[in-house]
């Protein structure tokens, strides 16, 4: 039993009867299995990837959510308890094999893993690692995800139809390595450096490193819009999301959105042109277009 | 300490990356560092090593000139460089800790000699290594200009997620007594660790392993009242647990050890420190054993001493001794039984003794052992023998 204190009517006031106990079980049942519930809890999302229609958020709770995106609201189709031992650091949806699922990038006892789970939940597949996992990606056509190292500043590639995971490349003079976007087409890591707020860029082909940009203070979270050549980067420390284009030859980062983030954790690209943004500090997800205008939030403001 | 030369080296970095960030970033700030308005003002802060148990090390971002001209206390912390030519305010309020274990804050550089005061306007991020917890430390700051180069320090709060379990709870030494009936309100010792930063608790939640011997658990602790521990001390965090009476009493008629708990809650609390930390969570395990209560006891005894009466008149066919009446009888088995009873929950209760009946460890407190206990003394030496013969020596 996993009981709220004094902020669960199953709790907080004592059951007198067995009918209403039943009835009191049934619509606590309803309400944390059924599909497309409307009460749902949402305890301060901190990251998230998506796949078009669907959005995965991972939130404070450990509690990973299933939205739905529509035109101008977000439905939960389902949700995830990751285990209570796991540190997440970063996430991806993958799709493997044809099975859709979502590599968890963090850390356990000390040590680094990534973990494969199925949308039922199930623990599919599972790397470990010597040094703490943080940024991950995945690149669909390839099925191979990309997972950095934040204490050693290396770059792993992880087989997700295997269980190999292989050593690319360090980041020399990186301090923290964080979140990673991966170029699938042109073979590019753009990797973000939390402490000193740089973006770093890593080509694979020729496996040099180069500072795409520098002027950030603590970059969260990285998604690269390949058909814009975008790379939009969250920061909390300047409270906005801010775009670089990775085709100039002299790549700034600069402003996208900032009002009304607080603290922007978490992001990832939807259908038709949609940027979402977890805001940890205003505790909602965050629509944006590509534009930068505000399409809606979740929950609905009031 | 990290090096000296290490130290400079980042320092000197920084200025490099400040030239840098002034040369390819134009768009992004309002003001850029090396723009003539700033004068080629540069701020950085040393390495801190905290209590030996790790390192914060620092990068500054400069946002451009501010109009603030306010910055009461407590809101913002002051330093000033041992010169007083430049005052550094730490923003409480804008304190985050953010992903991959770093935070960052607003901290804003006060420059009154110049003309009109200027405000440069920061954003510091710090990279916290090693295990040591939420503490306020003092780091010192350099500030730079084209003509003088000020040192100061600063006491401000750095963070830690790698450090987890910031309360330290007392541990359990005997499982804590519920009864069956009514409200048992319960105090769970929570302390904080001295020269650390306050904590507030913001929630409670508990898992039971026994999920149907509770109506209720509750806590008056919430996001809108917290519990706060300051640094150094312990308070006491209240929680009400309202057995269900069945199933608590069940539970505990199977487990008759003392020291096994009836049923152990997870609590946890939610909590975070002050200013600025990041929600943690912390899972405490507090063991429970089911107590029937006064009038549940009271039963049992009077239960148990009919039936050892009884039984000893079944064997017998005397209710006490030879030429004793049966009022007297009954009374001296009452009486006897009730100081067994008391001196057995004295004995196990507040000293370090155990009740041994017929080779079981038993609670006097229970009902089952209450009312064995009863029967026995008023069943005298026919019942016990009686009882010695099906199951050994008592």
């Amino acid at each position: 039993m996993r009981t709220m204190f004094a902020h669960s009517p199953a709790v907080s006031s004592p059951l007198k009867t067995p009918r209403l106990r039943l009835i009191l079980a049934l619509s606590l049942f309803a309400a944390q299995v059924g599909p497309g519930f409307s009460q749902t809890r949402l305890e301060r999302p901190i990251m998230m990837d998506g796949d078009g229609p669907d959005l995965f958020v991972l939130d404070s709770a450990g509690t990973l959510h299933e939205f739905q995106v529509a035109q101008d609201s977000l439905t939960e189709n389902g949700r995830i308890f990751l285990p209570s031992t796991v540190t997440p650091a970063d996430m991806t949806y993958a799709v493997s094999g044809g099975q859709r699922s979502v590599l968890i990038a963090g850390s356990q006892m000390g040590r680094g893993l990534v973990t494969m789970y199925s949308l039922d939940g199930r623990s599919v597949r599972t790397w470990n690692f010597r040094n703490i996992c943080s940024g991950i990606d995945f690149g669909p056509r390839s099925h191979t995800a990309y997972v950095a190292m934040s204490d050693s500043n290396e770059i792993y590639r992880l087989d997700t139809q295997g269980t190999e995971s292989t050593y690319v490349s360090r980041i020399p003079n990186a301090t923290k390595l964080g979140p990673l976007a991966f170029d699938e087409a042109n073979q590019i890591i753009y990797i973000a450096d939390v402490a000193v707020g740089a973006i770093y860029k890593y080509s694979i082909a020729t496996k040099s490193t180069t500072v795409l940009a520098s002027d950030l203070s603590a970059p969260t979270a990285v998604s690269f819009d390949p058909e814009a050549g975008r790379l939009y980067v969250a920061d909390p420390g300047r409270r906005g999301i801010f775009i670089v284009d990775v085709r100039s030859s002299k790549p700034i980062a600069t402003g996208f959105v900032s009002a009304p983030l607080r603290s922007p954790y978490g992001m990832a690209l939807l259908s038709n042109a949609r940027l979402a943004v977890a805001d940890y500090g205003a505790n909602s997800i965050v629509i944006f277009s590509d534009k930068g205008a505000l399409l809606f939030q979740f929950p609905p403001a009031n | 300490m990290l090096p000296r030369a290490s130290m400079v080296s980042r320092f000197l970095s920084r200025l490099r990356r400040g030239g840098f960030c002034g040369l390819l970033l134009i768009a992004a700030t309002p003001v850029t560092l090396c723009g003539s308005d700033s004068a080629g003002l540069q701020l950085a802060l040393d390495p801190v090593n905290v209590r030996q148990e790790g390192v914060v090390t620092f990068s500054v971002l400069f946002l451009g000139l501010d109009s603030q001209s306010s910055f009461p206390s407590p809101r913002f912390q002051l330093g000033q460089t041992d010169d007083q030519a430049f005052r550094l305010y730490v923003d409480g309020d804008s304190i985050q800790q953010i992903r991959f274990n770093a935070f960052t804050f607003t901290a804003y550089l006060a420059d009154p000699k110049s003309t009109g005061e200027k405000i440069y306007k920061f954003q510091i991020t710090g990279n916290p290594t090693g295990s040591f917890r939420d503490a306020p430390v003092r780091v010192s700051f350099h500030v730079k200009t084209s003509t003088a180069n000020a040192t100061g320090a600063i006491l401000m709060p750095v963070y830690n997620a790698a450090k987890t379990d910031l309360l330290l709870a007392e541990d359990q030494k005997e499982p804590a007594y519920i009864s069956v009936s009514g409200t048992t309100p319960i105090q769970m010792r929570l302390g904080n660790a001295p020269d650390a930063l306050a904590i507030f608790v913001t929630e409670a939640t508990v898992s039971a392993g026994c999920p149907t011997c509770w109506t209720q658990i509750s806590s008056a602790v919430s996001e809108k009242k917290p519990l706060l521990i300051d640094p150094g001390t312990s308070v006491n965090l209240p929680i009400d647990l309202v057995a269900n009476s069945i199933p608590a009493l069940l539970q505990g008629a199977v487990l008759i050890k003392p020291d096994v708990p009836h049923d152990t809650l997870a609590l946890t609390l939610v909590y975070h420190t002050v200013p600025g930390g990041a929600d943690r969570k912390q899972t405490i395990p507090l063991k429970i054993r089911f107590g029937p209560g006064l009038f549940g006891l009271a039963l049992a005894l009077c239960g148990g001493i009919t039936l050892g009466l009884t039984a000893r008149y079944l064997l017998t066919d005397k209710l006490g001794k030879d030429n004793e009446r049966a009022l007297h009888a009954i009374l001296s088995a009452l009486v006897l039984g009730l100081i067994a009873e008391s001196v057995g929950v004295m004995m196990t209760a507040y000293g370090n003794s155990k009740l041994v009946l017929f080779g079981f460890d038993i609670d006097p407190r229970q009902l089952l052992p209450a009312f064995i206990l009863a029967m026995l003394v008023s069943g005298g030496s026919a019942v016990v023998s009686y009882a010695k013969s099906l199951f050994g020596k008592p």
